[in-house]
C-alpha cells in the first residue's frame, strides 16, 4: 500500500491507494499524525485509488477524524468508491465521514 | 449449467502477511471466475479480511497460532473456511453488534456477519470458521 502526502494552502491531502486494511490501517494514521504535528489540521483522504476498506481501515478513518478535529481542524473524505460507499453505510459512518465528491473541493463550503 | 468451483488452498503463520497473501488469492479467484458481480466481490472479500485479520490479531498464544484457508468461488456462492489452531476463541457470531460510529475498533465480526448469508464458528480444538455468500441472482439455479 502506497499513502501520497500533499499539502496545500487550503488543505492537506492524503491519498491512500490499494487495499485499507490492518496492513495499511498505520500508515495512514501516521501520515495524518504527521501532518497534524506540522500544522496541517484540515485534512482531507482522498480515496480515488482506494481499492477496499475493512474494519481496521475504517477504525483509522476514524481515529484520523478524532486526531484533527482534536488539534482544531477536520477530516472530510473524498472520490470514495462505490465498494468504500457501501461498507460506510454497512457502519453508520456515513454520518460521521460525508463523501465529498473530489478533494479539491472537499473545504469549499468553508 | 457450470457446476466447477474455483479453489485456492494456503497454509501458514497466523499474520498479517498471511491476511494479504488470503486477498490476493481471492483477487486471483475473482479474475479466475471473471463473472462474480461487484457486491458479490467486495462484500464477500470484505467477510474474508475480517474474519482472517480477527485470527492474526487476536488468536492467542501470539505468535504461535497457524492458519489454513480454504477459498472457492462456485456458480451460486462464494466460500471460505479457516482452520486456525488458536486456543478456543470466545465469540458469539449472532450477538455481534455494530458500534457507535465513533468507535475505532469492534466492527469487525459485525461486519462479516452482515456481508454473509452463513456465518459459523466451531471450538474443535483450534478454531473452524466458515463463510458463505449466496451469489446475486443466482439462488434459484
Amino acid at each position: 500500500m502506497n499513502v501520497t502526502v500533499t499539502t496545500g494552502e487550503r488543505h492537506a491531502t492524503v491519498a491512500p491507494e490499494g487495499r485499507l486494511t490492518a496492513v495499511a490501517a498505520p500508515q495512514l494514521r501516521q501520515a495524518v499524525q504527521d501532518l497534524i504535528d506540522g500544522g496541517s489540521t484540515r485534512i482531507v483522504i482522498d480515496m480515488s485509488a482506494t481499492e477496499f476498506v475493512d474494519s481496521s481501515g475504517l477504525g483509522a478513518l476514524i481515529g484520523a477524524l478524532k486526531a484533527a478535529r482534536l488539534a482544531g481542524g477536520d477530516l472530510r473524505i473524498a472520490a470514495v468508491p462505490e465498494t468504500v460507499r457501501t461498507v460506510l453505510r454497512l457502519t453508520n459512518l456515513d454520518r460521521v465521514l460525508r463523501a465529498h465528491p473530489t478533494a479539491a473541493e472537499a473545504f469549499d463550503a468553508d | 449449467m457450470p457446476t466447477d468451483a474455483r479453489t485456492a488452498t494456503l497454509e501458514g503463520a497466523a499474520d498479517l502477511a498471511f491476511v494479504e497473501a488470503t486477498l490476493d488469492a481471492l483477487d486471483g479467484l475473482y479474475g479466475a471466475a471473471g463473472d462474480v458481480d461487484a457486491d458479490d466481490r467486495a462484500l464477500f472479500q470484505l467477510a474474508v479480511t475480517e474474519v482472517v485479520t480477527n485470527i492474526a490479531e487476536h488468536g492467542l498464544p501470539p505468535g504461535t497460532v497457524r492458519v489454513s484457508a480454504i477459498l472457492e468461488v462456485h456458480p451460486t456462492h462464494l466460500a471460505a473456511s479457516f482452520t486456525d489452531t488458536a486456543l478456543p476463541a470466545d465469540v458469539e457470531l449472532d450477538e455481534a453488534e455494530m458500534p457507535d460510529p465513533l468507535e475505532e475498533s469492534g466492527r469487525g465480526i459485525a461486519l462479516a456477519a452482515a456481508a454473509l448469508d452463513e456465518f459459523e464458528h466451531e471450538r474443535r480444538g483450534g478454531n473452524v470458521w466458515r463463510l458463505r455468500r449466496d451469489r446475486l441472482g443466482s439462488a434459484r439455479d
